[in-house]
């Protein structure tokens, strides 16, 4: 091998650092990032944390409802994007879809929901039919069809296709092979994935109510609005508690399913 | 004589990227009670003739007739009435691994049960009970409540016959159900596909790379080489010099 093939690959290696590392570097000058502000903005931080403690506990009666309504948003928002996940994961798998004709459609759908941030369809439906914890709903709901129907598509294209063609031959109908052949298969899988996303989803409520999708996320807004670091405190120690009980739940029922 | 259940006549069949066709015009009847193997090459047309006659692919020509019902040319709804008078066993059992061996088993029933609780993901009491005597014939009715899963080759391959029993077929097909059993279970296979002809009168048609087996269980064996009929003679009158032939000719490049 000649020195100048021997050489190749390292240069190449170099090559690729240098065109990462200017990305990198143009990365931090269009977002403005200055790492000295971390060190003049220490004062500032500190103050905030000073002013934050002691968490304002009183307010525990009043936190109740909008963390169920934050909870509600999540659960109802997941559980309407399964239900419609669903039929579309299946129009848009290869194995199971009708026809090209549908397919493209359902992944085009699923597509253009996934896009679109839950944060924007919540500004859309907020927009459509008022402030509260309803907009909010609809905006997980639109934005779990597109994360969940894409990966329970994934889910059921890699399905072994042995056993629906097993009872296809048994003369059984379509739905029936779904049914009996591609559910008992999935079913353990999809159910895992739709609780991964009502994780995220709980994550996702507390932020929507930032932009009048109500639950705890609008309480911590007008807290912080109103300079009441001791209420902002309270209410992230209930985001936190909450969220850490919804991974723990959903981490043992995905034990359980899978 | 009795009129075979399976009785197919001058059945053509090509690949459209294949130089040459892999069935020429293959004729084969069974009749009821009996059971009969096919052997040949790698290549040779079996598994394509079984394919055939399920219609999981579609003939250029010829004559497909399961219990005086004609299967070449149908479509839809009409193919799918037809497929529950033949069921096909494959090499894999193809069983759904997360559901009950009895449950497995009572799917077969879904042809015959087209009612709109069986396709909403229910199975009939009456079909379970059902599927449990189907496990009985296969010596299996211990097993019924494990999970798929959980079965040996040798039991997957039974629960997967008795799943096809419980479609109540009259035609019985199975391409190299033995193929990944030890001995054996492969000789339990072959006796009870056997018992299965002679008892309960099906036509039994058995795709096989064992000549031996294929010779100790079969009444008939036929012998496939470059898509068409060889030879097709009572199990007793099979040499070795016929079952040579057969893997000698591969099929040319």
């Amino acid at each position: 091998m000649s020195g100048v093939a021997r050489l190749r690959p390292r240069l190449l290696a170099c090559a690729g650092a240098g065109a990462f590392l200017a990305v990198l570097v143009q990365a931090a000058f269009v977002t403005g990032a200055r790492p000295q502000d971390l060190l003049t903005g220490v004062h500032g931080m500190a103050d905030i944390l000073h002013r934050s403690f002691p968490p304002n506990l009183s307010l525990w009666s009043q936190a109740f409802r909008p963390t169920l309504e934050t909870l509600d948003t999540a659960l109802l928002g997941t559980v309407a994007g399964v239900v419609f996940a669903v039929p579309f994961a299946v129009l848009a798998a290869r194995n199971t879809t009708p026809s090209p004709v549908l397919y493209a459609l359902a992944r085009g759908s699923i597509a253009l929901f996934r896009a679109v941030p839950d944060l924007v369809w919540a500004l859309l439906f907020v927009s459509a039919v008022g402030l509260g914890a309803f907009p909010g709903v609809l905006a997980l709901s639109v934005h779990s069809i597109g994360m969940l129907g894409r990966l329970f598509a994934e889910v059921i294209e890699d399905i072994d296709m042995g056993p629906v063609e097993a009872l296809s031959l048994t003369g059984a109908g379509r739905i029936a092979v779904f049914t009996h052949a591609v559910v008992p298969g999935v079913a353990p899988s999809l159910l895992g994935i739709a609780l991964y996303r009502l994780d995220e989803n709980i994550r996702a409520s507390i932020v929507l109510g930032f932009v009048g999708a109500g639950g705890i996320g609008f309480q911590l807004l007008s807290a912080m609005n109103l300079f009441q670091y001791r209420d902002v405190s309270f209410y992230l120690i209930v985001n936190f508690a909450l969220v850490i009980a919804v991974e723990r739940a959903s981490a043992a029922l995905r034990k359980r399913v899978l | 004589m009795d009129e075979p259940l399976l009785d197919v006549r001058d059945l053509s069949m090509s690949w459209p990227s294949a130089e040459r066709p892999v069935l020429r015009n293959v004729s084969l009847r069974v009749r009821s009670g009996e059971f009969v193997a096919i052997l040949g090459a790698n290549g040779s047309g079996k598994t394509t003739f079984l394919k055939c006659i399920v219609r999981l692919v579609t003939p250029e020509s010829g004559s497909i007739l399961v219990a005086g019902q004609q299967m070449a040319g149908l479509t839809g709804a009409g193919l799918q009435r037809a497929r529950r008078n033949v069921a096909l066993i494959s090499q894999s059992a193809n069983l759904v691994k997360r559901r009950s061996v009895v449950a497995n088993v009572a799917t077969g029933s879904l042809g015959r049960r087209p009612e709109w609780w069986t396709s909403a993901g229910a199975l009939p009491q009456s079909e379970l009970e059902l599927a449990s005597r189907y496990l009985q014939t296969v010596g299996l009715e211990h097993l019924g409540t494990q999970r798929a899963a959980t079965l040996s080759g040798g039991q997957a391959q039974r629960v997967a016959i008795a799943r096809a029993l419980a479609q109540q077929p009259q035609v019985l097909l199975a391409d190299e159900p033995v193929a990944n059993l030890d001995p054996e279970a492969a000789d339990d296979l072959l006796r009870l596909l056997r018992r299965l002809a002679r008892e309960d009168g099906l036509a039994v048609c058995c795709v096989l790379h064992q000549p031996d087996l294929a010779i100790a269980y079969a009444d008939r064996v036929v012998g496939f080489s470059d898509g068409s009929v060889a030879f097709d003679a009572v199990s007793s009158a099979v040499s070795q010099a016929m079952v040579d032939s057969l893997y000698r000719s591969e099929p040319a490049a």
